[in-house]
């Protein structure tokens, strides 16, 4: 636990002292939703039935875009190294990790996606359960990206190659996010979405990690 | 004299280790024993930072293992981490934090309590720089940074990848003393360097990677 909270602070600090950087997946989710009335159509109907779409493929690029922060940086300068080889579980370590950048992305995400939804004339009975969404599947996100950035650290331009690998495990989390805000906006259950998504986030806090640790020790060799 | 708890010892058989399709070395066996230190030389490219790699635990060998106190380091990895202190080519200090916060990061990286952090910059020669970003540090004084470690340091293996880069003279020195005091101390050494170094009276075993090279 002790590790834990050292590990998250260290990354929360340095989130910090990169604003600038943390700030572009932001940018880019506020950017894209705001173009889209403009580009496509500003009728109500029709955005509205786009809405939980349109903000969950955005929410997702911007989340994807920012993955490769979460060990690229620690891993030019040796510093990842050094964490590894910290007295303590590394499983831990990595759970850490990823939990500060859920925090430093994902939250902010899940912040600043009610107001965004307004621009797209969300039906307000869809709101909660977009939030919801959202707060459930953005760590999901996370926590796959980890494992695909964490096998291509070793690889120059490993980006896209990161991204290509973690894009198919993305797309479930996507539909079952649009089909409850949709089954929401149209007043039919859908705690039956909320617990696929809450079942697919348990299982991956639980193996994540050990894959991360097994991916990393890939790329170191 | 030695302040370690059992004299140590360090052993590898057969090592071998490639990269990118090429052995860089084979068959390649060492032992070290408290208070002796182990040059490692070499080529560029020979393969040095890869045998430190795998000595840490990092990378593992093709073939070949890496034996602590006779016992394999892949039984218990966490115990015998927490043996070695590792410092690599590059300097592992975060460019964004100041130099207060990075040395905090050390005590943490060591498990003991910033109690005694103007000392430390005190001794690397950073004492009027504690507040300053990294970034904003010549390539030396970053270096002292990441070797301020070595004086916190209570390890008994210290596996060092070309510490001397990028310092001045008189820091070099306090190096070498540290170096000294630590292998004194009944500590172990494994470093790699392609200048001279002044371990004192203390053992020095060669490596030469060139030697064990296969082509």
């Amino acid at each position: 636990m002790r590790l834990f909270l050292f590990i998250f602070k260290r990354d929360m600090l340095l989130a910090i002292r990169r604003r600038r950087e943390l700030a572009n997946p932001l940018v880019f989710f506020i950017m894209v939703v705001s173009m889209f009335p403009l580009g496509v159509t500003p009728d109500h109907a029709f955005l509205a039935e786009l809405s939980a779409g349109v903000i969950w493929v955005t929410a997702l690029l911007a989340a994807l875009m920012s993955m490769d922060s979460m060990f690229r940086s620690d891993y030019d300068d040796g510093s990842l190294e050094q964490l590894l080889l910290m007295p303590g579980s590394k499983v831990v370590l990595i759970g850490a990790k990823i939990a500060a950048h859920w925090v430093s992305i994902g939250l902010p995400l899940v912040i600043i996606a009610p107001l965004m939804s307004f621009l797209l004339f969300l039906p307000s009975q869809a709101l909660p359960s977009l939030i919801i969404t959202l707060l459930i599947s953005t760590p999901i996100l996370s926590l796959l990206g980890a494992v695909g950035v964490a096998l291509t650290l070793s690889l120059r331009g490993g980006g896209v190659l990161s991204s290509l690998l973690t894009l198919p495990f993305y797309v479930p989390v996507l539909i079952f996010s649009t089909m409850a805000i949709n089954a929401a906006a149209v007043n039919q259950p859908v705690s039956g979405y909320y617990a696929l998504l809450a079942a697919f986030l348990i299982v991956s806090i639980l193996l994540v990690p050990f894959a991360v640790v097994a991916a990393l020790r890939v790329s170191y060799n | 004299m030695s302040k370690y708890k059992n004299p140590n010892s360090l052993q590898t058989t057969a090592l071998q280790c490639e990269r990118g399709g090429r052995v860089l070395f084979d068959n390649l066996a060492f032992e070290l024993h408290a208070g002796e230190a182990l040059l490692v030389q070499g080529a560029n490219g020979s393969g040095k930072t890869s045998l430190l790699r795998i000595i840490t635990g990092l990378t593992t060998a093709i073939e070949g293992d890496v034996l602590w106190n006779g016992a394999l380091i892949t039984d218990d990895e966490q115990a015998y981490q927490r043996e070695l202190l590792f410092i690599g080519h590059q300097a592992a200090i975060k460019q964004e934090l100041s130099v207060r916060e990075n040395l905090r990061l050390h005590y943490a990286l060591n498990g003991c309590e910033a109690d005694s952090m103007v000392d430390l910059a005190e001794k690397v020669g950073l004492r009027q720089r504690l507040g300053v970003i990294c970034s904003r540090l010549s390539a030396g004084q970053q270096r002292r940074v990441s070797l301020a470690r070595l004086f916190l340091s209570e390890q008994p293996l210290w596996i060092l990848d070309e510490p001397l880069t990028a310092l001045d003279v008189d820091f070099i020195a306090t190096i070498e003393a540290r170096l000294q005091t630590h292998l004194a101390n009944g500590g172990m050494l494994i470093l790699t360097t392609h200048r001279g170094l002044d371990l004192g009276t203390a053992t020095v075993r060669h490596l030469d990677l060139n030697k064990s090279a296969k082509n």
